[in-house]
């Protein structure tokens, strides 16, 4: 199993590239440390972990195909799949959320410094809670916006 | 030849109410021993840790392994922000069906299972540690309002059910200058101007500038300029008014050797650079006294009364001072310490079980009224959330920067109760646990749901459209809502405190005023308003809906919410509540103005647990100002 095929499934599943006025800063790729850090741990804890090696085969196969049927392609042979399609699910709010808890009686192991990282708050145009800025901030939107 | 005492006040707790006296005593000379009955983690290191832990999993505390059970936890570390259990009790009307749960919400108390009504779980937690609940408060330092002290003279609430109001035998004139000082001691930021509201007036400034408001708050009070809200019980319409929210967070660097607010937006559950004020301060600043010991992992047990003496006095307080060893084992020793004054400040919950558990004669300590450990209350919070047409751009900022004071008080107070409207910061974090579980929500399952491009879209303009409103709401005191003790032990053979808990008829048609507040509030930043109204939770003791809920049917996607039944605002209220020094008042009241005990001539009871009515104020800003005034009172006990 490759990490750059995660990493490459990863941006698809994503929608990278992801744009001004949707984030405040363009996001063109991912970091492969942050993916390195999912990917192990998406391998060791999830239920679907048995699939990972299917699911990054199917997205290599898919990936030889024209590039404007990649999206049908994954809806039909990932994200419907009973077992992909979950595996998929976890592997984006991976990157949305930065922790899981959602995988049901596992503990959550991350870096808290994966929790800064998370793609819910780019989104949110916030900031990570938790995390301090500068004093008075909050009386503007966010720059940009 | 009798034995020394060990120092001149003992105090039971090391959160605001005892630090703050600890402090104040200390350093006037006084000898201090302070037990408390958690851990000391008082340093920045600590600090960290829970913000680390915050992160990783929303809660600042190490998680649990799941095998152990909740009381587990009772004596060597904290639960004040336990997971729900997965099938948390759903709350709603009178007489639905109570959904069968596996464990009672339970962190140091047991809930009672003699509950008839759905929403009977006592939803609002403490601390134990050095510092107690304000190392994870918000920071809100209101004032209550003139009248709340006098709710019973003012009003005269009457409603069906036969519950009376009291008022309190202190007057805002005369806690007034104790505010002033509690503002100074603990670092207030609070606004110039904007708190006219309710007849409150002040002789003093705040030490700091406000916080500024928020950019979704000025969304918020554009949008319902000039509106008021009706309430249906009087037919009048009132004043619906935006004003700052004075906190206890830094707004200029230094104030109390403390950073200016960096908008960290995690004051629930910490402040990972200690802008917001909490007790570990004063505790610092006791201990450099050189007069306040601070004796932790000392959870007091019982108040020792000399019944030989017909006056009563408090000779002692026996303590189990625990230890765990590697492997998780508790063991304990015992102690006793000994003093002329005796402090109770372990907050309303354990206050009474504290006291319910000391003998004096054929009762229990301080319990002539037989009113210990009753009229336990709560702020039961509504919370009703919304996606504006524009963004407002929460998780950004202190969790809140502003609220509705203005509806505190009127009128309709002889109906129900008031109510004071918290303007979040924080999005849908509190109603939903948000952002976490929009994108799992949108995300789906296999054969629906989005992603890609399209749930990115679909996030951002969720999250940053999130806004919802808080309500504390105002029930009144009922002696059937108490603390006792229960059957269970916890871990060291102490009898836990049993909760038994409820919503009265006063306080549920709080809850339907303010849900219909919220709702208006929500409708005017909004062009299609569609509420999710849920069942009906807030009908009155007669089944039938109350007059404010203004429900109306909407067809199309709802963008308003209302979570069902309330919430905890972690206000725990009214278990050992003051009184006059007149014969009628001590058959009511535990304590006197001063916050003495009335049975006993040495022994004090601190905190919220004295409150005789419950307002609509964060307690915090009250408890400190009469905890500076008791300070004075025992100073002068001792010497005067």
């Amino acid at each position: 199993m490759n990490l750059q095929d995660f990493i490459s499934l990863s941006e698809f599943l994503l929608g990278i590239p992801l744009q001004p006025p949707l984030v405040l800063s363009p996001i063109t790729d991912l970091d492969p440390d942050l993916a390195n850090i999912y990917f192990t741990q998406l391998n060791q804890h999830s239920p679907q972990a048995s699939y990972m090696n299917s699911l990054l085969t199917n997205w290599t196969q898919i990936q030889q195909q024209p590039a404007n049927q990649w999206t049908n392609l994954v809806n039909t042979q990932i994200m419907n799949d009973p077992n992909l399609g979950l595996l998929a699910r976890q592997i984006i709010l991976a990157w949305y959320n930065g922790f899981h808890p959602w995988f049901p009686g596992q503990q959550p192991t991350p870096d808290p410094a994966n929790y800064e990282r998370a793609l819910v708050w780019v989104l949110a145009q916030g900031h990570p809670m938790g995390v301090p800025l500068s004093f008075g901030y909050w009386q503007y939107p966010p720059s940009g916006a | 030849m009798s034995q020394p005492l060990d120092c001149d006040v003992v105090i039971v707790g090391a959160g605001i109410a005892g630090s703050l006296v600890a402090w104040k005593l200390g350093s006037q000379g006084v000898k201090v021993i302070v037990l408390e009955s958690g851990p000391g983690n008082q340093s920045l290191a600590q600090r960290q840790s829970y913000v680390d832990n915050f992160k990783v999993s929303g809660l600042p505390y190490p998680l649990r392994p799941a095998a152990l059970k909740n009381y587990d936890f009772f004596t060597n570390s904290t639960n004040y922000y336990q997971e729900q259990p997965p099938t948390r009790p759903a709350q709603g009307p009178i007489g639905a069906q109570i959904n069968e749960i596996a464990e009672p919400f339970s962190d140091y108390n047991i809930i009672s299972t003699d509950v008839t009504t759905k929403g009977d779980w006592f939803q609002s937690n403490y601390e134990r540690q050095l510092g107690g609940a304000t190392w994870h408060w918000l920071g809100t330092t209101l004032r209550l309002l003139p009248t709340d002290f006098a709710l019973e003279s003012t009003y005269n609430p009457s409603v069906p059910g036969g519950l009376t109001a009291y008022d309190w035998p202190i007057s805002y004139n005369q806690i007034e200058p104790w505010y002033g000082l509690a503002e100074q001691t603990i670092g207030v930021s609070g606004p110039d101007e904007g708190e006219e509201y309710l007849g409150l007036t002040r002789s003093s400034a705040y030490p700091m500038p406000g916080i500024p408001q928020s950019y979704l708050d000025q969304q918020l009070i554009a949008a319902i300029q000039g509106e008021t809200f009706y309430d249906g019980w009087t037919k009048q319409n009132y004043p619906l008014e935006v004003a700052p929210t004075p906190q206890a967070r830094n707004s200029a660097p230094g104030y109390g050797g403390r950073p200016q607010c960096q908008g960290s937006s995690s004051c629930i559950p910490v402040c990972p650079i200690q802008a917001k004020y909490d007790a570990t301060q004063h505790i610092q600043l006791a201990q450099q006294t050189g007069n306040v010991e601070f004796r932790v992992q000392c959870v007091a047990y019982q108040v020792v009364a000399d019944t030989t003496n017909s006056n009563l006095p408090i000779t002692g307080i026996k303590y189990k001072n625990w230890q765990t060893d590697a492997n998780g084992n508790i063991s304990s020793t015992e102690g006793i310490v000994t003093g002329k004054i005796y402090v109770l400040a372990s907050h309303a919950v354990e206050n009474s079980k504290l006291l319910l558990n000391s003998p004096c004669g054929t009762i229990t300590v301080a319990n002539q009224s037989d009113q210990v450990g009753r009229n336990l209350a709560d702020h039961p919070v509504s919370l009703v959330y919304a996606l504006t047409d524009n963004p407002v751009y929460g998780y950004r900022g202190p969790l809140s920067t502003s609220g509705v004071e203005s509806l505190r008080d009127g009128g309709f107070r002889s109906y129900r109760g008031a109510f004071r409207m918290e303007i979040g910061n924080d999005a849908w974090s509190w109603p939903i646990s948000d952002p976490y579980t929009t994108p799992m929500n949108l995300l789906g399952t296999p054969g629906n749901g989005i992603w890609g491009q399209a749930l990115a879209e679909q996030v951002a303009n969720t999250l940053t459209r999130q806004i919802r409103i808080g309500c504390l709401t105002e029930q009144l005191p009922n002696p059937n809502f108490r603390v006792q003790l229960s059957k269970t032990p916890d871990q060291l053979g102490i009898l836990m405190p049993q909760l038994t808990y409820g919503i009265d008829t006063y306080g549920r048609r709080a809850l339907a005023a303010a849900v219909a507040a919220s709702v208006q509030i929500f409708k005017s930043m909004i062009k299609n308003p569609v509420v999710q109204w849920n069942y009906e939770e807030f009908s009155d003791a007669n089944g039938s809906i109350v007059i404010d809920q203004g429900r109306t049917t909407d067809s199309g996607t709802p963008n308003i919410f209302i979570r069902e039944g309330w919430a905890g605002a972690g206000h725990v209220m009214g278990t050992h509540r003051m009184g006059p020094d007149t014969d009628a008042g001590k058959k009511m009241s535990v304590t006197n103005r001063l916050q003495q005990a009335h049975d006993h001539p040495n022994l004090y009871l601190l905190g919220s647990g004295n409150w005789p009515s419950y307002a609509t104020g964060n307690p915090t800003l009250t408890i400190s100002a009469l905890a500076l005034w008791a300070a004075d009172t025992i100073k002068n006990q001792l010497s005067p």
